[in-house]
């Protein structure tokens, strides 16, 4: 069974079409890369995924889980599936540390010195182990998106989402950020991610998916979707890209 | 009910002599916000810290103390004043102050580019500010001058207390003749400032929304 | 007296506040509505005349009217806590208003609960973006105390106003007692400001 299984979802803001019939399936350990243009629905398709988006109609299955399901609670879902966001959202008025124990903490109901064991090693892990206690306006854009990424793994996720995790950085720190992307993949977390970054999706991806105005384009394995694409839309795309 | 319906003229024309108060106020404050807001946004430091001082004691002291100093406190320093003068003196200095704030702010939250581009142009430092910058800032301060107004008809409330037959006093009379219709008079003037002011902060805050 | 009732006011100002906020908020309808009734009402409308109200009209309502009727300083302070706390209300919402949206997305992706994600991430920032606005409002409540010498409690002012009546000096008593205010009014304002140099993020 694959780690995430979406079928037929649709999802529309107003009159507005975002997402028209989305298939989308994703192994365990793989790592997913979807590419498009602004506009195209990248984002709403991992909000679905946690459904901090509902979806109008057909199926998201997490690690056996429907998000569909109404008996399956947000908790549930969210604790199983880390997000990392665009902007990073570091909650501004805690410590590096405390953003990374709160979730442990008031959700899977650690105890403090459990939670604050777990955000050390995780903090060493993303590099910042002597951050712990400083606020997010004390930390530049690279180390912020690494407290976020942390923050995230601390719930022990099974599915990782980065949502332009590079996209607010100055192009000479992305390359932090991206170092430890590559780590936990090659650690085989499973990961969907939203990027503009050609040459991390050739190296590190699984598979490549191309998005554009709502429907899913082409999706292929690195090698072949950067060397022969198949569709007009995909060529066109990846000629102004590369 | 017989006495709350004697009671209907005397609270009208009590709400007239709140408009009036009100009105000649806000006229007095704007005046005076755009005089001294305009020469606190060029004035050098040295110069801007007394208007400052002055600003912040007529923000500082409560309304009611100003209002009873013009009224009781002047005629024995030889002035005499008038009740509705006085209050509206006090409301309009009070009011004055908070304005000339507005006026400040709007002024020196125009970017500075756009004084420079005029300068540039080769336009003096009076015809930027008034060609360029005050019709900027005019829209900034359109909001808050509209909050203000709502906050000078509710203020004009303490008139009341210095003898001016406005809203309030003629529901003070009212009630002094027939303790009995306290209820639904009172009743009826606070329902008359929310129907006057509800629509003015309302407006207030549609076009700041509109003007961002 | 006077800091009596400042005290009484701030205090029930704020739970004011911090509750009908909450009700703006909460997804009960009826609740919201009647927090936005209750907030538009009492901010639009004069103090003084609420004050004169809850002294001078509730005894008279018909049946339970002769068991409100309350002592002067009472009637004062509550009036002041109402339009004060309506005030409250709205800066707090505001404040609510103005936390980035990306903020309670992140928490809600934690998987906190909306409870947790307004009480660890909302609510904190909202106090700290809501902090001067609320300091306004306390001074403004402290100068509004004044007020309550109309109806015959003897605040700081209230006193001034009774010596004047018996000798006469007024101007500058009143000066004095102006500036007496002034100075209390700068000191909660350097407070105020403290504090908020304390809270700020980072
Ligand atoms: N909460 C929302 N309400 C209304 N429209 C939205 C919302 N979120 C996204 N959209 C619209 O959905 C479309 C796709 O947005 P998004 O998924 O963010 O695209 P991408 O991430 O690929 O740039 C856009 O047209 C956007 O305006
Ligand atoms: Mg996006």
């Amino acid at each position: 069974m694959p780690m995430l299984e979406m079928s037929g979802v649709r999802k529309a803001f107003g009159q507005n079409e975002v997402l028209k019939d989305i298939n989308l399936s994703v192994e365990r350990g793989d790592v997913c890369c979807i590419i498009g243009p602004s506009g195209s629905g990248k984002s709403t398709i991992l909000r679905c995924i946690n459904r901090l988006v509902p979806i109008d109609g057909g199926t998201i299955v997490i690690d056996g889980l429907s998000v569909t399901d109404p008996a399956v609670r947000d908790v549930d879902l969210r604790r199983r599936v880390g997000m990392v966001f665009q902007q990073f959202n570091l909650f501004p008025h805690m410590t590096a540390r405390e953003n990374v124990t709160l979730g442990p903490r008031k959700v899977l109901g650690l105890a403090q010195a459990d939670a604050d064991d777990r955000a050390r090693a995780l903090l060493a892990k993303v590099g910042l182990a002597d951050k712990a206690e400083s606020r997010p306006s004390q930390l530049s854009g690279g180390q912020q998106q690494r407290v976020a990424i942390a923050r995230a793994l601390a719930m022990g996720p099974k599915v990782m989402l980065f949502d332009e995790a590079t996209s607010a950085l100055d192009p000479e720190i992305t390359g932090e950020v991206l170092a430890v992307m590559k780590q936990l993949a090659l650690e085989h977390t499973t990961m969907i991610c939203v990027t503009h970054e050609m040459g991390f999706a050739r190296e590190v991806a699984s598979n490549v998916v191309f998005m554009d105005a709502g429907v899913i384009v082409e999706s292929n394995p690195p090698g072949a979707f950067f060397g022969a694409p198949q569709m007009e839309r995909t060529k066109s795309f990846l000629s102004k890209v590369l | 009910m017989h006495s709350y319906l004697v009671a209907i003229p005397s609270l009208v024309r009590g709400l007239g002599t709140t408009f009036e108060l009100a009105i000649a106020a806000m006229a007095c404050a704007v005046a005076l916000g755009f005089v001294l807001g305009t020469l606190r946004s060029m004035a050098p430091r040295a110069l801007d810290l007394p208007l400052l001082g002055i600003v912040e004691f007529f923000r500082g002291i409560p309304l009611l103390v100003l209002m009873y100093f013009l009224f009781f406190g002047l005629p024995q320093l030889g002035l005499r004043t008038s009740n509705n003068a006085a209050a509206i003196a006090a409301l309009a200095v009070y009011a004055g102050a908070l304005a000339s704030e507005i006026v400040r702010g709007a002024i020196v939250s125009i970017p500075l580019g756009q004084t420079e581009a005029a300068a540039a142009l080769g336009l003096g430092r009076f015809a930027i500010l008034r060609l360029v910058v005050i019709p900027q800032a005019l829209r900034r301060m359109l909001p808050p001058f509209v909050a203000l107004f709502a906050l000078i008809v509710e203020s004009s409330s303490l008139a009341a207390l210095i003898d001016v037959t406005d809203l309030l006093q003629a529901a003070r009379q009212n009630v002094e003749r027939d303790p009995d219709v306290a209820l639904p008079i009172y009743l009826t003037v606070l329902v008359a400032y929310f129907v006057v002011n509800y629509p003015i902060s309302l407006a207030s805050q549609r076009l700041e929304k509109r003007l961002t | 007296m006077t800091l009596e009732i400042a005290f009484f006011g701030v205090i029930g100002a704020l739970v004011v506040g911090t509750i009908g906020a909450a009700m703006r908020i909460s997804p009960a309808a009826p609740a919201r509505a009647a927090a936005t009734a209750f907030t538009e009402f009492f901010r639009n409308t004069p103090p003084l005349v609420q004050i004169y109200f809850l002294a001078f009209a509730l005894p008279k309502l018909p049946g339970i009217g002769p068991h409100l009727i309350l002592p002067a300083v009472v009637a004062a302070t509550l009036g002041l806590v109402l339009h004060q706390g309506a005030i409250n209300v709205e800066i707090l919402r505001a404040g609510l208003q103005a936390v980035p949206e990306g903020q309670r997305e992140a928490a809600a992706a934690l998987g906190l609960s909306r409870l947790d994600q307004l009480r660890y991430v909302l609510v904190p920032q909202a106090v700290r973006i809501s902090l001067p606005a609320l300091g306004n409002n306390v001074i403004s409540l402290f100068k509004n105390t004044t007020l309550v010498s109309s109806i015959g409690v003897l605040d700081l002012f209230g006193e001034a106003n009774d010596v004047i009546a018996q000798i006469l000096v007024s101007a500058e008593l009143f000066l004095t007692v102006g500036v007496v205010y002034l100075i209390c009014v700068t000191l909660l304002g350097t407070l105020f400001r403290a504090l908020e140099k304390r809270l700020a993020f980072g």
